[in-house]
């Protein structure tokens, strides 16, 4: 018997028994993590429990990347509070400055197999190198933490069959936003979006965790790409990855649809304001003037994002109307710019570089919105209030497509830089 | 066990986001004055002072989508919300529903309106439109879950078996 989804393999490799979509299952966890932002319900529901021993709490980590530094004193003194706290629990805390969540996760710990409850939606981004990440609320992610344990419902999974090689100037977020465009913000709900195919060996872990992280948008629980040689390559550069396997679905496992995505194909997309399922391809809003251009977040604050914005950049400037804000996931990415170049590049050319944290996705900080101000950035989210003043409008692209827009000001296909044209 | 509840009719739209169920607060926890001010404010306004307790949402297509937040379910219990019915859930916000002892059920609302009257039977996965005097089918609440229904949420649940095992 040998049919499995690759959901369906970590999940009965984690419970020690074979497990079946649509199958209701308690689970071992093996890491959880907490955001800034959420982690003071969480703590809240710890306590209603009343738990002498928390099961999880060595394995559980705050990051503080949503709203640092901190933008008020009222915030300033939430983080004291969620440190003395997470002391008191047991529970790792990292305060600060070294990144999302989910990025420094994948950079330092999680590993292929390993089943992550996050307290934040964005969980799933740990599929990129084949862990299965889950978003929950408070209330489950407080029980993952005293008891080390969660139930879920084994998800249907979708297959999402990738081919071919992108071309230059398009990116695995022309991809994504295609594909949450094609599925529809909830087109996916409760289902596993899990990534095959041949064009897969030519995606980065930079990459993958693009595909893994939009899942969320799509309404799916979570986001899987399979584990090879590129994700054992990462893991063996960060010091992990000797004893890693590869992870991957049955030849004849069950899918309850398949979708196929040529690569070569792709175009380089953009969301309209207000809503991240409604995508089109970047020439339809080429001209639009903006205000402010955002890259990073943990959709595409990556050293491979802004590498390669600053190709696009090197020898350029910023349109002296807007500005362009600079949000790396992580400090290990700053890092990795600096060695690069690319965050010299991006500076000369008006690039303002911020702390590494959710940025200005967030909303409260760092770059927040105006009254009908217009801002194209690199994040996954765009509803009417996201980033400020609700009549501000936000549209998301790619590195790439934000960093040519950048130059002339205004929505601008990618390939006018990158074709050399 | 709780599973018949009775009472007057909101009807959502397809897509409601979290942070539309609730702005986004990042850091405090909102106080009653400001869920009333602020709850589903973009969707119907007036919404916080015009919900009376005991009143039933009806909504589309992917209720809940987006951020994680279980202030959006808590928001709607806080005002007085007795349950949510919807064509579809965002999977993170009908886990926060039940959590918190917000009775979710997925079902069609077929012709049934903003006012109306309805009595709904979890269990049964049946709908009487008292209004208008017809029965709808709606999906009951899965085995599997019911043990939360019960014994009012997840922190209840596990305050009182201790485990989550005998869920499964």
């Amino acid at each position: 018997m040998s049919d499995q989804t690759l959901v369906e393999k970590i999940l009965t490799a984690r419970l020690g028994r074979r497990v079946h979509a649509g199958d209701v299952v308690v689970l071992p966890v093996d890491r959880v993590l907490l955001q800034d932002a959420s982690a003071a319900r969480v703590f809240d529901r710890l306590d209603q429990l009343e738990r002498d021993e928390l099961a999880c709490a060595a394995n559980t980590v705050l990051y503080v990347d949503h709203g640092v530094p901190a933008p008020t004193a009222a915030v300033a003194a939430h983080h004291r509070m969620l440190r003395d706290r997470s002391k008191a629990f047991g529970i790792g805390f990292e305060s600060g400055g070294g990144g999302i969540s989910h990025q420094v996760l994948v950079e330092n710990s999680a590993s292929p197999g390993q089943l992550i409850v996050g307290a934040d939606s964005h969980t799933c981004t740990a599929g990129g190198i084949g862990a299965l990440g889950i978003g929950m609320g408070s209330t489950d992610v407080s029980v993952a933490i005293a008891l080390g344990q969660t139930w879920l419902r084994v998800p249907v999974s979708i297959s999402i069959e990738v081919r071919g090689a992108l071309r230059l100037g398009v990116t695995t977020k022309d991809v994504m936003l295609r594909l949450v465009g094609h599925l529809g913000a909830s087109g996916a709900d409760y289902a596993s979006l899990e990534f095959t195919g041949s064009g897969l060996a030519g995606l980065s872990v930079d990459d993958r965790l693009v595909l893994a992280n939009l899942a969320a948008e799509t309404g799916a629980k979570c986001g899987l790409v399979p584990v090879d040689d590129v994700t054992r390559a990462y893991l063996a550069a960060r010091g992990r990855g000797e004893d890693v396997e590869a992870l991957e679905p049955d030849a004849d496992a069950e899918y309850e649809r398949h979708l196929k995505v040529d690569l070569s194909t792709q175009e380089p997309m953009i969301a309209r304001p207000g809503r991240h399922d409604d995508t089109t391809e970047v020439g339809q809003l080429a001209g639009k003037v903006l205000d402010q251009i955002v890259i990073g977040s943990c959709t595409n604050g990556r050293a491979s994002d802004f590498e390669a914005a600053a190709a696009v950049l090197r020898g350029r400037r910023v349109a002296d109307d807007v500005s362009l804000l600079l949000a790396p996931a992580s400090r290990t990415v700053v890092d990795e710019l600096q060695r690069s170049g690319a965050l010299e590049v991006l500076r000369e050319a008006g690039g303002v570089l911020l702390p590494p944290g959710c940025g200005p996705c967030v909303g409260i900080h760092q770059g927040v919105l105006g009254p009908g101000q217009v801002c194209l950035a690199t994040q996954s989210r765009n509803f009417a209030g996201r980033m400020g003043d609700p009549t501000a409008e936000i549209l998301l692209s790619s590195p790439v497509t934000a960093a040519a827009s950048a130059i002339h000001g205004v929505v601008t296909d990618p390939r006018e830089f990158v074709d050399g044209a | 066990m709780a599973h018949e509840f009775k009472g007057r009719v909101w009807m959502l739209p397809d897509d409601i986001a979290t942070n539309q169920i609730l702005p986004y607060s990042a850091f405090g926890e909102p106080d009653s004055e400001e869920l009333r001010e602020t709850c589903l404010q973009t969707v119907v306004p007036g919404f916080g002072d015009k919900l009376e307790p005991g009143d039933i949402i009806w909504a589309g297509e992917g209720f809940g989508h987006g951020s994680s937040r279980e202030d959006a379910p808590r928001a709607l219990k806080s005002l007085g919300v007795r349950m949510v019915l919807a064509q579809g859930f965002a999977r993170i916000f009908y886990r926060n529903a039940l959590n918190i002892g917000l009775p979710a059920a997925i079902g069609d609302p077929g012709e049934t309106r903003t006012g109306d009257e309805i009595q709904v039977n979890l269990v049964k996965g049946e709908v009487h439109n008292l209004t208008r005097g017809s029965r709808l089918r709606i999906e009951p609440v899965p085995d599997t879950v019911r043990p939360l229904l019960n014994e009012g949420g997840l922190l209840a649940y596990v305050r009182k078996h201790g485990s989550l095992e005998s869920e499964s």
